[in-house]
């Protein structure tokens, strides 16, 4: 339910850059998603594959409304790319940066308070574009 | 004909609109004074119970209004109307609440000016954790009938919590449930939790709760000004 509505907003947000670069396709769109990000890569897979699938312009829902999924070009799909990242934190007395293991919220160095500092989020790392030009633009 | 490829990179949080939307609310809230509470559990843990006996508590010193969310009936609405300003968030079929369906409930109670603004949020310890209300203070029930062992199961959720209530407690003797080990396994996914255990039936930890709200609000309130 969750990673749906996440799709939507990332869909929307590289759609944006899309037309801001004048393109004509996305070719890829890469995120980092980090255990407290509250995402499950899969699913978020799942949800991307559904609503940029071939019938992304006309899907429906069980109760047959329309979705108003975002006007993407219908084919050729964008890919998605999920880069799992770990969960990153820097210790406020020590300055220690270090991984958060099995969820342990305290310096690995001397048990004193942290910071996340990665690993809690679902990030756009970027979309790939691409354009058709054709062949005599070449000329000369 | 060619094609040309170009990768634009953006490295930028999907939820940053969203959370950005909440700082402004959370900021709008206090500089009224609201100090807005969102509170959440598994289902039953006694959140409504808890927003009944703080009202008692509470409404003759304090203006108070309540949102409850759930994705269907306005039961907890209705138990809640006679003691305090409610309004029913019927999410439908989402697990959660999120923030343009609390300003609408706001809005539907008038957007009246508030000491406290509750918000009893669906019954769920997994997707509520992600979706920033615009509160001031966040507070995860935990009853004596659902285990100590919990937190660990849901880091963020305790991640992002203020205080851990355990509710019930007046069923302690009859319940394997030890407040010492929910207190341990929580404070290590956040060690800043405050730890308050109380029981509606017997009212025992109320008036510390109630005393707990106070002092938080006012703390929170002034870093606001």
């Amino acid at each position: 339910m969750h990673e749906r509505s996440l799709v939507m907003a990332l869909l929307k947000q590289a759609e944006q850059i899309r037309l801001e670069h004048h393109a004509d396709r996305m070719s890829e769109i890469r995120v980092e998603v980090g255990p407290l990000s509250g995402v499950e890569p899969l699913l978020l897979k799942s949800a991307f594959d559904e609503l940029t699938g071939r019938d992304a312009e006309g899907g429906r829902d069980a109760a047959g409304r329309l979705e108003a999924a975002t006007e993407i070009n219908a084919a050729p799909r964008p890919r998605l790319v999920v880069d799992e990242v770990p969960l990153l934190a820097r210790c406020i007395a020590c300055a220690n940066d270090f991984e958060v293991l099995e969820f342990n919220f305290r310096c690995s160095r001397c048990g004193g308070r942290i910071r996340v500092t990665g690993g809690d989020s679902l990030e756009l790392v970027s979309v790939s574009l691409q354009s058709e030009e054709p062949a005599d633009k070449r000329a000369s | 004909m060619t094609i040309t490829t170009k990768t634009i990179t953006v490295r930028r949080d999907v939820t940053a609109e969203a959370r950005a939307d909440a700082e402004v609310e959370r900021q709008r809230r206090a500089r009224g004074g609201t100090f807005v509470v969102n509170l959440v559990s598994s289902p039953g843990a006694g959140k409504t119970s808890l927003l009944e006996a703080t009202a008692r508590r509470m409404s003759n010193r304090y203006r108070l209004a309540v949102l409850v969310g759930d994705l269907e009936t306005d039961r907890d609405a209705r138990r809640l109307s006679p003691l305090v300003p409610t309004a029913q968030l019927t999410t439908g079929g989402a697990c959660h609440l999120e923030l343009p369906l609390v300003l609408r409930g706001l809005a539907a109670l008038g957007n009246p000016e508030l000491d406290f603004l509750f918000i009893e949020n669906v019954g769920n310890l997994v997707c509520p954790a992600s979706h920033d209300l615009g509160e001031h203070l966040r507070v995860v029930l935990v009853s004596t009938t659902e285990g100590d062992d919990k937190p660990g199961k849901y880091p963020k959720m305790f991640r992002t919590s203020d205080a851990v209530l355990v509710t019930k407690a007046d069923l302690l003797p009859y319940v394997p449930f030890s407040v010492e080990a929910v207190t341990e396994d929580a404070r290590r996914i956040q060690p800043n939790l405050q730890v308050i255990h109380l029981s509606i039936l017997n009212g025992t930890g109320i008036d510390g709760w109630c005393s707990y709200l106070e002092r938080v609000r006012r703390e929170r309130l002034a870093g606001y000004r």
